[in-house]
């Protein structure tokens, strides 16, 4: 606890000096409860086998770096320094954006490649079903007349009165 | 014999595809006919299929780039020589399918004939909206320049290919609105494509699958695959020899060990 009080205290004697905001300790809790959240989340997913490891690990890497940072004001201070940034939390947040934008990358990238997938599996399953009809014309003729007729019906049923 | 095959794509065409498979067998009864229905909701399939066309029935709608592309797979492993793609909305006539054979067979070395509406400035029939010719027309520039040959009818799917283009389609197909695209495929992969007149007919049936307001991104969407297919490396060999050239075998290669492991483990 000490080193903890001896930061916070550290963070805000720095508040003061540099823009003095009454609201920085608050809002150096609010940094530190929205990793513990964000992380806290992520791990609840992954344990009930709703989100795969290989997509938690960017977004537990992103709640631990938003901790650290929020724990290591003096670090978030040097970089939002040298970076030109006057409000510190704010280069914290811009950490913490880059993220978020390289995860949505991922997920584009994760979809065109399940949409490729998607459309491969697609061609592959008219192709066996063709050869299938092809090679058993009496077995298959039925189940494959009657699940189109099934569908077709399910399909132009809604939309023949419209 | 060489073996060749008329692709139809069609999506919801209950009421021209028949006419149209019953034209191709007509016009050009040493096609067999291959009809993809794109996961349509009308009885397209079963039209198809009472004109005497093979069909393959797409799961759900994939678009006419996946659809074509189901084709040309069927055309690869069914071992066609030659494949025509005609649209199953009676936009293409039939009759001109043996003149794209004719120079497709006459010419060595050309892979790909495509029917242009628009190289023959005399010839009559349907010629697209006022707007779309705009819009062909710079696609038109676009494509000649880069593929330093003329390209009067960029749009056109109306078009026949060998072997190898087959292969080369089976393997790697644009996905929306791919005609663009696939004159550049060919050319990045040096393979030779080139054009004769045709006279195209409106639709008998459906609606276009571009609306105007599609037509927006359809311009952006192939003007920006058309510029980072220019920063593509341009492959040297020819599209691969048949075992290796699909993605499915290779993957279906690499099950067994897999589930062998599993079952180890």
């Amino acid at each position: 606890m000490t080193p903890l009080a001896a930061h916070l205290s550290h963070t805000a004697a720095w508040a003061l000096s540099a823009t003095s905001r009454p609201g920085a300790l608050q809002l150096e809790l609010e940094e530190i409860a929205v990793a513990v959240v964000i992380s806290a989340a992520i791990f609840e997913l992954v344990r009930r086998k709703r989100l795969m490891e290989r997509y938690a690990i960017l977004w537990l890497l992103a709640g631990a770096t938003v901790l650290v940072l929020s724990l290591a004001q003096g670090a978030i201070q040097s970089v939002a320094h040298d970076a030109g940034v006057t409000y510190a939390p704010s280069a914290l947040f811009a950490i913490a954006f880059l993220f978020v934008l390289v995860m949505l990358v991922q997920f584009s990238m994760t979809i065109s490649r399940l949409s490729d997938q998607n459309t491969a599996l697609a061609q592959r399953i008219a192709l066996l079903q063709q050869r299938l009809e092809a090679e058993h014309p009496g077995a298959n003729g039925n189940g494959a007349a009657e699940e189109p007729a099934s569908t077709e019906s399910a399909l132009s049923g809604p939309t023949d009165p419209a | 014999m060489k073996r060749r095959l008329a692709i139809v794509p069609a999506y919801n065409e209950a009421g021209a595809v028949g006419t149209t498979v019953a034209g191709i067998r007509r016009s050009a009864p040493d096609f067999d006919v291959l009809v993809v229905d794109d996961g349509s909701s009308d009885a397209t399939g079963e039209r198809a299929s009472a004109a005497g066309a093979t069909v393959l029935r797409l799961p759900f709608n994939l678009g006419i780039g996946g659809a074509m592309q189901a084709g040309y797979i069927y055309a690869r492993e069914n071992g066609y020589e030659v494949a025509v793609q005609v649209d199953g909305d009676g936009q293409h006539d039939p009759r001109f399918i043996h003149e794209l054979l004719a120079r497709l067979c006459g010419e060595p070395g050309l892979n790909m004939v495509t029917g242009s509406r628009f190289l023959d400035p005399s010839s009559e029939g349907y010629r697209s909206s006022a707007a779309r010719r705009v819009g062909i027309r710079l696609f038109s520039r676009v494509v000649s320049l880069i593929t330093r040959r003329r390209v009067s009818d960029p749009t056109s799917g109306f078009r026949m290919t060998d072997r190898r283009g087959i292969m080369l389609f089976a393997r790697d197909y644009p996905h929306d609105y791919p005609e663009i695209e696939a004159i550049l495929l060919m050319h990045a992969h040096r393979l030779n494509s080139c054009e004769i007149p045709v006279v195209m007919r409106p639709r008998t049936s459906g609606t276009s699958a571009i609306s105007s307001t599609q037509s927006v991104y359809y311009m952006v969407k192939v003007l920006l695959a058309v510029f980072v297919a220019l920063f593509r490396t341009r492959p040297t060999a020819t599209p691969e020899p048949e075992p290796s050239a699909a993605g499915a075998p290779g993957t279906r290669s690499e099950e067994p060990p897999a589930a062998v492991v599993e079952r180890a483990s």
